[in-house]
């Protein structure tokens, strides 16, 4: 029994973790928390359905192809939601991309319908642990998750794409003074930020159906991954997501189902009780 | 940095450039000749718009009216990464250097986006390198050390560097002696002449009047947005007008 939540909650944690970790990257690099994050994990996982429901493509390539489009829809929210708002107020953007959460979720409905979806596993099939039933698509979506956060982080730290992405987060102005083009760099980093969302969504669908809300739920458990992690950290991100996906499961299963969400933020408030800045974030200094 | 007035190539025009903050004119119709190997100065009050005028050079605000070209093209509408291409490097009053990279890092990242290490060579590359942060007094820094172990000085003569080293056409320095003590201006000065050599032409807006007049061949005051006078540091001492707005002032801040 605990074995088994402990996996399912990991495995629900590492995917919060891949939200959040796409809303960091869009943090850190334009300083804006994007609302609409959960809706690129709900259109990743339709994009998953399309392919592998209707055009009958293997679930993996269908992974991947679902999350290149994703990549494709996060830079044209990058244009159309932030890029004509750059120079506005931080508010406007906010309202900008609660605006855009909105229109992704009933533009999904107007494609997909409303009857809640779902596609093929990655791996199927259960494994007996000492007693433990674990499903096997669990263990595939903590492996495909870690993988992808592997691949962000030397993305970021090993690659020069990663370094003009992180120099244009820290300072736009310096790094289009040496020559980087700011509007490719934001783009990119938007679109890997969808790209890894994104694939998370075609990986819960098997064990939660796809539906046009399902986003806003797992977005704002992202959001409560984040603030306990540390405002900006992507290590924070990660840790975060796994401690919401934990606290879900275990407390899912001993305390109610019905309060989960509660839970989550009881969580949240406990942390941030002890450490303000959260689990990675930096303490802000007093001036001296 | 004074020379022999041999015939100077025309690296950067601004013709009537202006811009508008609303109802502020930041910078009225300012016309301005740089030529390679030329040190120009921008003097004037705080607020006279010297900085404001840099950043219409380098695309981050878009001139109201007038053209700006360098050598010859046309570039008052590209964008500020084009423009760095094209060969438009800027300090900043304070450095502005990529935290949490060592220094090798802040130093290639413009040569890299140049492809420079490619077509140069990377040998080539390094030798200049050497011989830059030798002229700034650097060639004892640790390149794999974080950049937050330079001083403060050390880091805007970093970005000096890193701007010569993208060989730039022109080179914007916002203040580039503010702060800085005796010998980091020696080496400030060192420095500019290292771009004189290479025929860069230098726009060197700076408060320290003793080094203005030192080392520019000519320069231009300004004075909320409007240009007074321009010429060579005696000509613009003897200006009565900016004397009056500026010079006269009793300090020589």
């Amino acid at each position: 029994m605990n074995i088994q939540l402990l996996v399912s909650g990991i495995s629900m944690g590492v995917v919060y973790g891949l939200i959040a970790m796409g809303m960091v990257l869009i943090f850190r690099s334009v300083g804006i928390m994007n609302f609409a994050q959960g809706e690129f994990l709900m259109f990743g996982g339709y994009f998953c359905y399309t392919c592998n429901q209707i055009l009958h493509i293997p679930i993996i390539p269908s992974l991947i192809l679902a999350s290149l489009m994703m990549g494709a829809v996060g830079v044209l929210f990058m244009r159309t939601s932030y890029w004509p708002l750059r120079k506005a107020q931080t508010k406007a953007i906010i309202v900008s991309a609660m605006g855009a959460s909105i229109a992704l979720k009933e533009g999904a409905r107007l494609i997909w319908g409303a009857i809640p979806v779902s596609v093929d596993k990655v791996a199927d099939g259960n494994v007996n642990l000492s007693g433990a039933v674990i499903q096997w698509q669990n263990v595939a979506i903590i492996g495909i998750a870690a993988v992808l956060m592997v691949l962000v982080y030397l993305l970021l730290e090993k690659t020069f794409i990663g370094n003009i992405m992180q120099a244009t987060a820290q300072d736009q102005y310096m790094s289009s003074l040496v020559g980087v083009p700011v509007i490719v760099s934001i783009g990119l980093t938007f679109g890997v930020s969808a790209m890894i969302t994104g694939i998370g969504g075609g990986l819960l669908a098997p064990i939660f159906f796809l539906n046009n809300t399902m986003g806003t739920v797992a977005g704002a458990k992202a959001f409560a991954a984040i603030v306990i992690g540390g405002f900006g950290s992507v290590p924070g991100a990660i840790i975060g997501g796994l401690i919401v996906g934990l606290v879900e499961a275990f407390g899912g299963a001993y305390i109610s189902t019905t309060y989960q969400l509660v839970l989550i933020y009881v969580a949240l408030v406990l942390v941030l009780m002890v450490r303000p800045q959260g689990i990675f974030g930096e303490k802000i200094q007093e001036k001296a | 940095m004074k020379s022999t007035s041999k015939r100077k190539k025309l690296i950067l025009q601004l013709s009537d450039v202006c811009k508008r903050f609303g109802g502020v004119v930041a910078a009225d119709q300012i016309t301005l000749e740089l030529y390679g190997g030329e040190t120009f100065g921008l003097i004037g009050p705080n607020g006279a718009g010297k900085t404001t005028l840099l950043n219409l050079i380098t695309g981050i605000y878009a001139s109201s009216s007038g053209t700006i070209t360098l050598n010859g093209k046309n570039i008052t509408k590209l964008p500020t990464h084009k423009r760095a291409r094209l060969g438009i490097a800027r300090t900043f009053q304070h450095p502005r250097l990529l935290d949490g990279c060592d220094i090798r890092t802040n130093i290639l990242m413009g040569v890299d986006l140049a492809n420079k290490r490619k077509r140069k060579g990377e040998a080539e590359v390094r030798k200049e390198m050497e011989m830059l942060l030798e002229r700034a007094g650097l060639q004892n820094v640790n390149l794999e050390d974080s950049i937050e172990k330079l001083s403060y000085g050390q880091q805007k003569m970093l970005e000096i560097v890193r701007a010569l080293l993208s060989e730039p056409k022109v080179l914007l320095l916002d203040e580039p002696a503010a702060g800085l003590n005796e010998k980091e201006m020696e080496y400030i000065v060192r420095l500019i002449q290292v771009a004189v050599e290479k025929e860069i032409a230098v726009l060197l807006i700076e408060h320290a009047m003793d080094l203005v007049m030192g080392i520019c061949d000519r320069l231009t005051v300004l004075n909320f947005g409007h240009q007074i006078t321009t010429g060579t540091p005696e000509e613009v001492q003897a200006n009565e007008e900016v004397i009056a707005a500026y010079l006269g002032g009793g300090s020589n801040a």
